[in-house]
């Protein structure tokens, strides 16, 4: 029985790049200005303490969000 | 003594090209940055000189060398990968005068391509290897990062609509910076890599080192210093078509455009199949110029890159041949020298020609079509005195 030959291109890999460049990128770009957005919710003077404080927490998550994944692409890049 | 003054040219010119693979390629880290203000334009250069020098020190693993699933690995001697290095390096100078974006690793393997041709035929050259490491990531890179970044764009776009104008352009810089950090340090870690394999490749023919032994301590210095230094120096001829030419960049654009390019690149490293980081950088501008509301894109401008693209190989190719062939007329030690001599004598010839319009950190984020007001009208003054 024959093997079947390799492909030329690797779909399989640029399939991977593809699915993880979209959902990584969208995702830290809307991550990014839901807490651009947040953080100008938390300093309008015109909303409530609660309001404000959820704000806040909500950039706090979302920087940490952001720091953890650049930490990760961190890692990518020196254990390649 | 023969091969070792052979060789240490062949170490020359592998530096010479990793440096203008530094200068030739700040632009895809810190273009946007450079354009949006996020940072100015020499602190961002500095940046990312310095996060190009980390880069080069963090992963120490050589990478398979360029030529590798390229041209037949038995057939390689030293002339080849001089008159490879060569054809690399004149093709790099030559994008940089007429301010093209071009990818220096299908440079270096279009002139290793020339050069082997020229030394052992075509049957030397593995073409599906070539279809399979340069012909589709030159496709899938810009089309992959056009897409999302005009996507992330349009979504930044809609998600910010509301936020205050000055919070947002202060976040927006900031996520810049970030940004252009890991953009930087992926770039060193990949491009002085692989001028590390060419010496190490080197090393390794001349018998100086053992094969399968570790890239010697100098040899990442080296060639860590000289990306850095031609980061330093800065490609604004580059810079500037990358920040000004092919849209107008925000900070949100800028934003978006790096955060994309960031991400395909260190995706495409991670899973295996490196895309190249000038076709991405250049997909991710584009999409962002697509992603606005008005979709202001010089669309003429994209078109002459993308034809630079498509003739890299072929023409760094005849340029690593004739360089093979110069040398081999010459003689083989004596054929380095006469090569790297007139490379450097054509290097020097656009350098000059370079200060005639010469860019710089002052004027490289003049408006795109003032400059090109100002290039007509000394044009049509030089012409009127000729009559």
């Amino acid at each position: 029985m024959n093997t079947p030959a390799s492909p030329l291109i690797d779909w399989h890999a640029l399939a991977q790049v593809l699915l993880t460049s979209v959902a990584t990128g969208l995702g830290l770009v809307v991550l990014f200005c839901v807490g651009i957005y947040s953080f100008s919710l938390s300093r309008r003077g015109d909303s409530t303490v609660t309001l404000r404080t959820f704000n806040r927490v909500a950039v706090v998550a979302i920087g940490l969000v952001i720091i953890a994944t650049a930490v990760w692409g961190f890692i990518v890049i020196v254990s390649k | 003594m023969h091969n070792t003054f052979v060789l240490v040219f062949v170490v020359l010119i592998a530096v010479g090209f990793d440096f203008t693979n530094g200068f030739h390629d700040t632009a895809n880290a810190v273009a946007p940055t450079v354009a949006t203000g996020a940072l100015k334009p020499r602190t961002a250069v500095i940046l990312s000189s310095v996060l190009n020098l980390v880069g080069a020190f963090l992963s120490l693993k050589v990478a398979a060398t360029i030529a590798s699933g390229i041209v037949s690995q038995g057939d390689i001697i030293l002339p080849v990968v001089v008159g490879g290095l060569l054809g690399a390096i004149v093709w790099n100078v030559t994008t940089w005068y007429f301010a093209i974006p071009s990818s220096s690793s299908h440079a270096l393997i279009g002139g290793v391509i020339g050069a082997m041709i020229a030394h052992a035929g075509a049957s030397a050259v593995l073409w599906s290897g070539i279809v399979a490491k340069v012909l589709a990531p030159s496709i899938a890179a810009p089309l992959i990062a056009l897409v999302l970044a005009a996507v992330a764009t349009s979504l930044a776009r809609r998600l910010t609509k509301t936020t205050d104008v000055a919070t947002k352009s202060v976040g927006m810089r900031i996520g810049q910076i970030g940004s252009t950090s890991l953009l930087s340090i992926a770039h060193g870690t990949n491009d002085a890599q692989k001028t590390m394999g060419v010496v190490t490749l080197a090393l390794v023919a001349n018998g100086t080192i053992a094969q399968n032994s570790s890239t010697p301590s100098w040899v990442v210095l080296i060639c860590a210093l000289a990306i850095a230094l031609g980061t330093l120096i800065g490609g604004w001829r580059i810079i500037r078509t990358m920040g000004h030419g092919f849209t107008k960049l925000s900070p949100t654009q800028g934003f978006c455009a790096q955060m994309t390019s960031s991400v395909v690149i260190l995706s495409s490293s991670h899973f295996g199949m490196p895309l190249s980081t000038t076709y991405v950088a250049t997909g991710s501008i584009l999409g962002t110029g697509v992603g606005t509301r008005k979709r202001t894109v010089r669309w003429s401008l994209a078109g002459r890159v993308a034809t630079a693209w498509i003739i890299t190989l072929p023409a760094a190719g005849l340029c690593g041949a004739l360089a093979f062939y110069l040398q081999r007329a010459v003689g083989n030690s004596f054929g380095v020298v006469v090569v790297t001599a007139v490379v450097l004598a054509y290097c020097a010839v656009i350098y000059r020609a370079s200060r005639r319009d010469k860019i710089n950190a002052q004027n490289v984020n003049d408006q795109w079509g003032a400059h090109d007001e100002v290039l007509e009208k000394s044009a049509h003054v030089n012409e009127e005195v000729k009559v």
